[in-house]
């Protein structure tokens, strides 16, 4: 790990996702071990929840890591914090990785809410963290639950808005709806809560 | 079929969440590749779609992946830093460096892992996904360049000489000042190196020499862009010209 500056290093030592990033671009590999430390259990929960395979899950996370780590420039802290910024790039390769084949999906399986605190091994998660998950679910819960459910079953499960139309037996339209509108108020929430604190 | 501005932007949220049907994502990233506030949306809705990931509870990975990570870490630089310059030093079009191949073995190990389900396509669409994202990203880094207000997008059109180089031009309609994405560019061999020249009343004014970065893109900021201004890219011998001697590569003019 680069100790030349006293900033950097102080940085690690209080953990700052923007200080990880600076280090990245660097080339520093001990900020991006930090870096894995703090979201390698967020990226690998959500990685697995929409491939429903562990070992396609590994590679998502994998291939996620690298993104980050080949380019952190893309990273624009003014669109958002760095975990949001991973987590996106898992999504996408997660995506991508189960809409090319059917069977490590569970699309057939009968839908209920992800978005509860009963799944998944046990991690130790950051308070931090947590404090940060519970906000986005607070903020979920001020969605009607039409507009949740389709954010759910979009995000969470992979489907295109046809294939939500289709879960929900609703018409496309009013799928594609839910989801703007879901993902439109969400948005509202959030940057209201980080403005109010 | 062809969709309206309108329709383009009531389907960014949708891109967002990564929920769109290919043939369709395909044309809204078109769209929003070259519309700036789509991709000012794009950005933000893309941000917030990451943090509805943070709603799902952490699962311990297994205890190898980081050493997994951690290796090939270590056999590829971030970009941009020198360990990177080095690697960027070899032209793209020679034969495959070390690193390169390193890529290609990682991508073979995957292609294994994910063999009989599609692993070409899925590789192929990953690199597409990776490559519109580098260009979301240098567009957002232009647009920051010009700063906010009313903006007019320039195309920068190719040559017979351009060999793949493209581009456009982000003029600001307050301050004149202009912001240039380049893509299809790839690292100039000996001396040769890109120049960005402004072209206007008779006169040719270089404004910047420049390389490409490792995914073949380029982003350079021009002040004081007026009416009746050609801006040119050309390929120069060496760099320090102030007059151009190269193959012109690509134009944009500015009514």
């Amino acid at each position: 790990m680069r100790t030349k500056t006293g900033k950097l290093k102080k940085r690690l030592e209080e953990p700052d996702d923007a200080g990880l990033l600076e280090g990245i671009l660097n080339g520093d590999q001990a900020c991006l071990s930090v870096f894995y430390d703090r979201y390698a259990g967020s990226a690998f929960g959500l990685a697995w929840k929409i491939c429903n395979n562990r070992a396609i899950a590994e590679d998502v996370v994998q291939e996620a890591f690298m993104a980050v780590w080949q380019r952190p420039s893309s990273f624009d802290s003014s669109r958002g914090s760095a975990g949001s910024f991973l987590l996106g790039i898992v999504h996408h390769k997660a995506v991508d990785a189960i809409r090319k084949e059917e069977s490590v999906r569970r699309r057939e399986e009968n839908f209920t809410s992800d978005l509860s605190d009963a799944s998944g091994d046990e991690v130790v998660e950051a308070a931090w963290l947590a404090l940060r998950r519970q906000s986005v679910l607070k903020a979920l819960q001020q969605l009607s639950d039409v507009q949740r459910e389709a954010l759910e079953l979009a995000y969470l499960h992979g489907l295109t808005y046809s294939e939500v139309a289709a879960r929900l037996r609703i018409p496309l339209g009013t799928a594609k709806t839910r989801m703007r509108d879901g993902l439109i108020r969400l948005r509202g929430i959030l940057d209201e809560s980080a403005v109010n604190g | 079929m062809t969709m309206t501005h309108d329709e383009f932007k009531e389907l960014v949220p949708i891109m967002a969440l990564n929920a769109l049907p290919a043939e369709e994502e395909e044309q809204v990233a078109a769209h929003v590749e070259f519309c700036v506030e789509c991709s000012r949306l794009f950005g933000e809705y893309r941000s917030t779609a990451g943090d509805l990931a943070m709603a799902v509870r952490p699962v311990t990975p297994p205890a190898d992946l980081k050493d997994r990570i951690m290796a090939q870490a270590r056999q590829t630089a971030p970009v941009g830093t020198e360990a990177s310059r080095s690697q960027q030093a070899t032209p793209r079009r020679s034969g495959p460096t070390f690193a390169r191949w390193m890529g290609v073995a990682a991508a073979a190990a995957v292609a294994l892992v994910v063999i009989g389900f599609g692993a070409q396509q899925l590789m192929e669409q990953n690199q597409r996904v990776q490559q519109q994202e580098e260009l979301l990203s240098a567009q957002r880094e232009a647009l920051d360049l010009i700063g906010s207000g009313e903006t007019s997008v320039l195309t920068m059109n190719p040559t017979q000489d351009s060999d793949g180089v493209t581009g456009r031009v982000f003029v600001s309609s307050d301050s004149g000042r202009a912001a240039v994405l380049l893509s299809g560019l790839t690292e100039p061999s000996g001396d040769s190196i890109y120049t960005l020249w402004m072209i206007r009343d008779g006169n040719e004014e270089p404004v910047a020499d420049f390389g490409p970065d490792r995914s073949g893109l380029a982003v350079l900021s021009v002040d004081d862009v007026k009416s009746d201004t050609t801006l040119a890219i050309t390929l120069e011998p060496q760099p320090g010209n102030t007059s151009p001697q190269g193959p012109v590569l690509a134009t944009a003019y500015k009514a």
